[in-house]
């Protein structure tokens, strides 16, 4: 859901973890396998746009990957045992 | 009050709050990426995003990392680890078969056929005769000479 608050922005790993809650423990790994399913690219900052620290690592949805999480987002909507979640992205 | 506000301004609190939430995280984290393959793009992703975390929830962040890169890092370099250990012992030369003549041949290695890994016979008999085109005993290839695969670690084992 946190990506799906800017499906087209960058997002970063720290970001990421405060938007949605998730321990980065778990949010990396989850953020490799999606990675490696087509779901988002990534990339570096550009060192000359940046000053006194290192590049950040940047996650991008994909198409593919909006389609797949809005098709989440859709089921879990409809799923009765998540009535109560917030879902303010849907 | 006086006396906890002395305790907790004191010279050995204020170097261990620096260390603790100065130096120590980036040290740290530092030596923990090392667990990564050092291809892995979450080496220097790790580095740069520990700026981006508000010093108080540094440490505990490094923490965080510590445990992920116990379970990923190192486990993926033990599963890099038996795949080479497997693959190389995959590519010993077959050894049944073999006829040596005599163990002082074999201290300097052997030749074999790249096909089949078979041994085409010991460096002494090699060096000891003229060279000549060398049929393969598994598959009958026949190399030159020079096409040969000179392999220096195969154990000595006496003919059965």
């Amino acid at each position: 859901m946190a990506l799906l608050e800017d499906p087209n922005g960058r997002h970063w790993g720290y970001e990421l973890s405060r938007k949605s809650g998730v321990r980065s423990g778990v949010l990396y790994p989850k953020l490799a396998q999606m990675l490696n399913e087509g779901w988002l690219t990534d990339g570096w900052e550009d060192p000359a746009t940046i000053q006194g620290r290192s590049p950040r690592r940047y996650y991008e949805l994909t198409d593919m990957g909006r389609r797949e999480l809005a098709a989440v987002l859709q089921a879990v909507r409809t799923d009765a045992r998540f009535a109560g979640l917030n879902l303010r992205f849907a | 009050m006086a006396e906890l506000l002395g305790t907790a301004a004191s010279w050995p609190s204020l170097l261990l709050v620096l260390l603790v939430f100065g130096l120590a995280p980036g040290f740290c984290l530092r030596l923990i990426v090392l667990a990564y393959p050092r291809s892995d793009p979450r080496r220097a992703e790790l580095i740069a995003e520990l700026y981006a975390v508000p010093r108080i929830e540094r440490p505990l962040w490094v923490v965080e990392q510590l445990e992920i890169a116990i379970s990923e890092g190192l486990a993926h370099r033990v599963t890099v680890v038996i795949r080479a250990l497997t693959a190389r012992r995959r590519q010993q030369p077959n050894l049944e078969n073999l006829y040596v003549s005599h163990a002082s041949n074999v201290s300097s290695g052997l030749w074999v056929t790249p096909c089949c890994n078979a041994l085409v016979q010991t460096i002494g008999d090699f060096m000891s005769r003229d060279a000549r085109d060398q049929r393969c005993a598994k598959c009958s290839q026949l190399y030159t000479v020079h096409e040969l695969v000179w392999s220096p670690t195969l154990p000595y084992r006496k003919p059965s």
